[in-house]
Order: structure tokens, then C-alpha cells, then sequence
């Protein structure tokens, strides 16, 4: 299914906050916080394991 | 250094570490109301909830395009959490705890039962049926249920500590959500909308202190796998057959899904809900269920910040009186001299 006109309009119509770019930042802070979980994984299983 | 010296240390770390897990999962689970919110407005969800609300009704259309968007969530939380433990190494661990069915597959069987269709899908009946601020303050009181459980089952400590802390959580989630409780409860409440409350504690509360049982056999990461692809089974070969069965266009609508844009907002939903459970299901185990869930409450406060820098929603006072409280409460815990505490456990 193709995203409808009406779809797309208020998906990005939400994005409307004081963060540059917030359609794709949002992504990019998952991304990080995502990232920096992961990385403790493996550190905690280095020291304890 | 002498060995009392060593494990003292270790102790110490692993209590650390236990609440940076902790706090990780608060900030996740505070992130993952973003793509939770905007995955209603897209296709194939948007047409489904209108579809179905001219036939059948508003509350039938939110109760089926919220069955949907919790199963889709689930199954990308499994995708998610198969890259997770694939980089850790763990897949194998993963078997291991499946077939061991007795010590661990069915703890983390009942853990998706009380975590998924009681706790979630008791959130979007309280949000459907009564009001939003209903749900959050109710969601906000499972700590209460998970520690009394994990005290009661398996003797678990509460400190003093742990419970000013709480105290101030709860009473900060209170403020936050107060205006909007006392609107909504004004008029006449559905039984329908209560029970749906009750639902969300009871869920999240239980499933906390059973998957605190299940791991004291099981490793947190392969364990929280377990869980979800528990749920993706209880969503899709359970509810979503049966709901097919009674004449809704599950698949339809299942089958429509595979759309670039939907595709990716359901993928961060799933990162971020996945790896929040993850966070949060290793935090258990080092500092106990009591200062987990109530670390955790405060996903509030993230909430609320995110909201504002993405979506620009301004929060009114009453969101920073509590947001404030809230962050005391955290303090209070933190702030716990953790060296001499040796068990979790009385």
C-alpha cells in the first residue's frame, strides 16, 4: 500500500518541534541511545562474563 | 586487594551498571512514544481504523487497529532483538533457554501474557474507553504492584530509600496526570474503561516479578527474546486468526503493511521499544525489581521533553511540578549508598 496524500500530510504536519530537522533527527537520537545500549551490552559482558 | 575487597567492587559495579540499564530503558521508552504516536496516522493503520469505525464502531475500530499495530510492533521488536543478541553473540544461549521449557520457557511465556495482551492492550481499552491521562497514571502505579509482588513471592528488599523514592515518583506522575484525570472521570465511567486500568499495573507489575523469577536461571538478553517472540505468537496466531475469524480484515490490512515509510517508523518503534525491554530486563537482576520499575517511571519525563522538541507540544506546569518530582524521586534512589548492600534478596 502507497502512503495516501492525506497520510503523508499529517505524518510530517507532527514533526513541527524547535528540533532542526526533527522528521530525521528523532531517527538519529533512537538511533544513538540504540547504539550506546549495545555498546554497554558488550562492555558489561567483557568485565562480568 | 583480598577477595571480600574484590567482590565488594564488583558488587558495587554490577549495582552501577544496573542503573545505567535501568536508565536507558527509561530514556528508549520515553523515545518510543514518537513513532508509537505517528504510526496511527499512516497507511495501511489510518484507513483500517476508518474502515472498520464506519462498520463496526469507533471503540471496535481502535480495539482491532491497536491489535494490529501491537502485533507488527512485536514481530520488529523479535527482528530487532535477533541483530541485539546476534552481535552479542547469544543466539545460542537463545536455543539453549527455549528448550528448556520447566526452569525458563514458561516463565517468560506468562511474562508476554501479562506484558502484552493484559498490560498493552489494557492501556489502549483505558485510552479508548475513559482517557490518556487515565492510562499514564495508571501505568505509572506498576511499580507499586511489581515490588509488593517481588517482596511477597521471593522476598526481594524494599529500602527506606527505595520507597521515599517511589513515593515521590508516584506522587509526581499524580500531578502530572491529576488535571486530566479529574476531566476525564467527571463524566460517568465505563466498567469497560476501569478494568482496562487495572489491567496495565496488574500487566507490566506481574510481568516484572515473574520475568524476576524466570531470570534467576535464564540471561537477561536471550531471556527478553524469548518473551517477544512469545507475544508474536500470542498476537499472530492467536488473537489476529481469531479476530480474521469473526469477520474483520486482519490480513488485509496485515498484507498492506509493506510500504516503505510505515516500514521504517515501525522499525524505530521496535528499536526502540526492544531495546528498551532489553535495558530494562538487565537492570532486574543487579538492582532488583523494587528500583527498576521505579527508575523506570520516569520515561514521564522524557516523554514530555520529546514531545516538545519534536512534536513542539509545550507541557504546562503541571508537567514540570511533576517532571520535577519525578526527578527527585530518581535522586533519591541513586543517591543510595549501595557498597554494603551484598543481596537484593532478604
Amino acid at each position: 500500500m502507497v502512503q495516501s496524500e492525506v497520510a503523508l500530510e499529517t505524518y510530517y504536519s507532527y514533526w513541527a518541534g524547535p528540533m532542526p530537522a526533527a522528521e530525521i533527527t528523532w531517527m538519529v537520537v533512537i538511533l544513538i541511545i540504540s547504539a550506546f545500549a549495545l555498546w554497554q551490552a558488550r562492555t558489561f559482558a567483557r568485565k562480568f562474563m | 586487594m583480598d577477595l571480600k575487597a574484590v567482590l565488594k567492587n564488583q558488587n558495587v559495579l554490577k549495582k552501577r551498571s544496573g542503573y545505567m540499564w535501568a536508565m536507558t530503558a527509561t530514556i528508549l521508552w520515553g523515545l518510543w512514544y514518537l513513532p508509537g504516536s505517528v504510526l496511527w496516522v499512516l497507511d495501511p493503520f489510518a484507513t483500517m481504523y476508518g474502515d472498520i469505525a464506519v462498520e463496526s464502531g469507533d471503540v471496535a475500530a481502535l480495539l482491532v487497529t491497536a491489535v494490529l499495530i501491537t502485533a507488527f510492533n512485536a514481530l520488529a521488536v523479535v527482528v530487532v532483538l535477533t541483530i541485539w543478541n546476534g552481535s552479542l553473540g547469544k543466539l545460542g544461549e537463545l536455543k539453549r533457554t527455549m528448550r528448556e521449557i520447566h526452569p525458563c520457557t514458561k516463565w517468560f511465556f506468562a511474562a508476554s501474557i501479562f506484558g502484552g495482551p493484559v498490560a498493552i492492550l489494557g492501556s489502549f481499552i483505558a485510552m479508548g474507553f475513559v482517557g490518556a491521562a487515565f492510562a499514564a497514571v495508571a501505568a505509572l502505579l506498576y511499580p507499586v504492584v511489581g515490588t509488593i509482588l517481588a517482596n511477597r513471592w521471593y522476598g526481594e528488599k524494599i529500602t527506606k530509600r527505595a520507597l521515599v523514592g517511589m513515593f515521590f515518583m508516584i506522587c509526581g506522575g499524580i500531578v502530572i496526570f491529576g488535571a486530566g484525570i479529574t476531566g476525564e472521570l467527571g463524566a460517568s465511567v465505563p466498567l469497560i474503561g476501569i478494568i482496562g486500568g487495572l489491567m496495565i499495573p496488574i500487566g507490566w507489575g506481574v510481568e516484572g516479578a515473574i520475568a524476576g523469577k524466570g531470570l534467576d536461571v535464564a540471561e537477561p538478553d536471550a531471556a527478553l527474546h524469548l518473551r517477544f517472540i512469545s507475544e508474536t505468537a500470542i498476537w499472530w496466531v492467536i488473537v489476529i486468526p481469531i479476530l480474521a475469524l469473526v469477520g474483520f480484515p486482519m490480513y488485509t490490512y496485515a498484507l498492506a503493511f509493506f510500504d516503505p515509510l510505515v516500514m521504517m517508523v515501525m522499525f524505530f518503534a521496535g528499536l526502540a521499544f526492544g531495546y528498551e525491554y532489553v535495558c530494562w530486563y538487565k537492570s532486574f537482576p543487579l538492582i532488583g525489581i523494587a528500583r527498576a520499575q521505579g527508575i523506570t517511571i520516569l520515561y514521564v519525563v522524557v516523554v514530555v521533553v520529546a514531545l516538545y522538541l519534536f512534536f513542539g507540544s509545550v507541557p504546562d506546569s503541571s508537567l514540570l511540578i511533576g517532571g520535577a518530582l519525578g526527578i527527585a524521586g530518581a535522586a533519591v534512589m541513586f543517591s543510595e549508598d549501595v557498597t554494603e548492600e551484598e543481596s537484593i534478596r532478604t
